[in-house]
């Protein structure tokens, strides 16, 4: 270590940092989980997704994992702020009609998937890892 | 919780205790039933109004096999409610079963399950964790009826919901910073539900309407029909009917076998109570259920403080 210059250890300290913090893109901690779904497609979300985004609810560190209606809007008439990536990602996946789980770290999409594969909670717990 | 256990026969289609009212209702007197029909209901949600989406269509020889799945995950409505309230004496019944309505819409968007429904006395940490908001009744109530007794008609309480929304109850699971609420009842209230003086719409706090904006009914379903109200509660959307000179939300069903027997609601009295299948059947209409509510921006921030 002793023969790193000083741009090298800062580096190396960043990086520490970054993997030791949990959070932030680089490391890709999970900080949402969204399954976007319209209610005249599917009635309503099943009920294995909505226990399994209970059980992420209470993780540590904190995970938000909600479902989200695609017609839903906030006080303004807007996508509420949280849920444009999901959403975007939904229409871009062609809003898929059983609807799609997005698994968010901060801003970044780390991956989706459709309803029809979350077959059963622990498809939707393995899908948020 | 249970949607298969035997049930209490006192508290099935069980006449309030007439030391609760005054007038002899709580508030939904059977003239105001009679004019609350499905189109006036309807008409008076406005853009938020929505015809019964076919998907949520259950046949009924599957109600039993759904009421056992949101038995064994806690996916009832009920599941969705962490408070109970208490109106006693006065006529607020409307407002009450409003706000159980829209607050089980906005905590099944935020996703958080309260696996045995509310409890008397008690409060969930889960509430705080999960940016549970409580509501006033009051802040509706007191615009659709500004003389206090007499009640509301669901279609004054619905529309005055849609249109500009609730105020946030002085008592919250968390501190959110709001900066405006209302006291939740002048009835007796319990420690998740705070009582006050009867206030007009003129004393609200200055500028209430920026809060009450971000609770508003979204997306409201009318059923057509006794058993699409069913499928709705099996869905775990709650559905709020008036009969009986009293106006009530539906939020778990009972069986006995295969048969349905009862729905179960939290009564604006601290308890659950049950209506009949046959009290089911008759009182469907009129009904409503909330489906979304306005959508935050940050579930901590319910406001946007």
């Amino acid at each position: 270590v002793s023969n790193l210059s000083l741009s090298q250890k800062l580096i190396i300290l960043l990086i520490a940092w970054v993997l030791l913090s949990g959070g932030g893109s680089l490391s890709g901690g999970v900080t949402a989980v969204t399954y976007v779904y319209e209610k005249d497609d599917i009635g309503s979300v099943p009920s294995h997704i909505l226990v399994a985004l209970d059980e992420l609810n209470h993780r540590t560190p904190k995970i938000v994992a909600t479902p989200f209606e695609d017609d839903a809007v906030d006080d303004g008439g807007q996508v509420p702020e949280q849920y444009k990536i999901p959403l975007t990602e939904s229409k871009a996946k062609g809003s898929p009609k059983s609807g799609l789980l997005v698994v968010l770290a901060k801003e970044r999409v780390v991956r989706s998937v459709t309803g029809q594969d979350l077959k059963t909670k622990q498809d939707v717990l393995d899908a948020a890892k | 919780m249970n949607a298969f256990s035997p049930i209490d026969p006192r508290l099935i289609d069980a006449p309030l205790d007439p030391r609760l009212l005054t007038d002899g209702h709580s508030g939904y007197p059977l003239k105001m039933q009679a004019q609350d029909t499905i189109d006036v209901v309807r008409e008076a949600c406005g853009e938020a109004a929505r015809e019964f989406p076919q998907a949520m269509w259950i046949e009924p020889k599957d109600w039993a096999k759904k009421a056992k799945e949101n038995d064994e995950l806690h996916t009832w409505g009920m599941n969705y409610l962490d408070r109970y309230t208490d109106q006693s004496p006065t006529h607020e019944c409307t407002t009450h079963s409003l706000r159980a309505n829209a607050e089980a819409a906005r905590n099944r968007q935020r996703g958080i399950i309260f696996q045995e429904g509310p409890k008397n006395g008690y409060r969930y940490p889960d509430s705080a964790l999960g940016g549970s908001v409580w509501l006033s009744c009051l802040s509706i109530y007191a615009e659709a009826n500004p003389g206090k007794w007499g009640g509301a008609n669901v279609r004054q309480v619905l529309e005055i919901a849609c249109r500009r929304g609730f105020l946030p109850d002085k008592i919250q699971p968390r501190d959110y910073k709001f900066k405006h609420d209302l006291q939740g009842t002048t009835g007796n209230g319990n420690n998740n539900q705070s009582t006050g003086s009867w206030p007009s719409v003129a004393s609200f706090p200055s500028g209430w309407q920026e809060t009450a904006k971000h609770f508003k009914p979204l997306e409201v379903v009318f059923p057509e029909s006794w058993e699409q109200a069913v499928c709705m509660v099996l869905h775990g959307v709650l559905v709020s009917v008036g009969r009986s000179g009293h106006a009530i939300p539906w939020a778990m069903l009972q069986f006995t076998g295969d048969s349905l027997k009862a729905a179960a609601y939290p009564d604006s009295y601290n308890v659950t109570r049950y209506d009949s299948l046959s009290t089911i059947k008759s009182a469907w209409r009129g009904a409503f259920g909330i489906v979304t509510m306005t959508t935050p921006d940050d579930w901590d921030n319910p406001a946007g403080v």
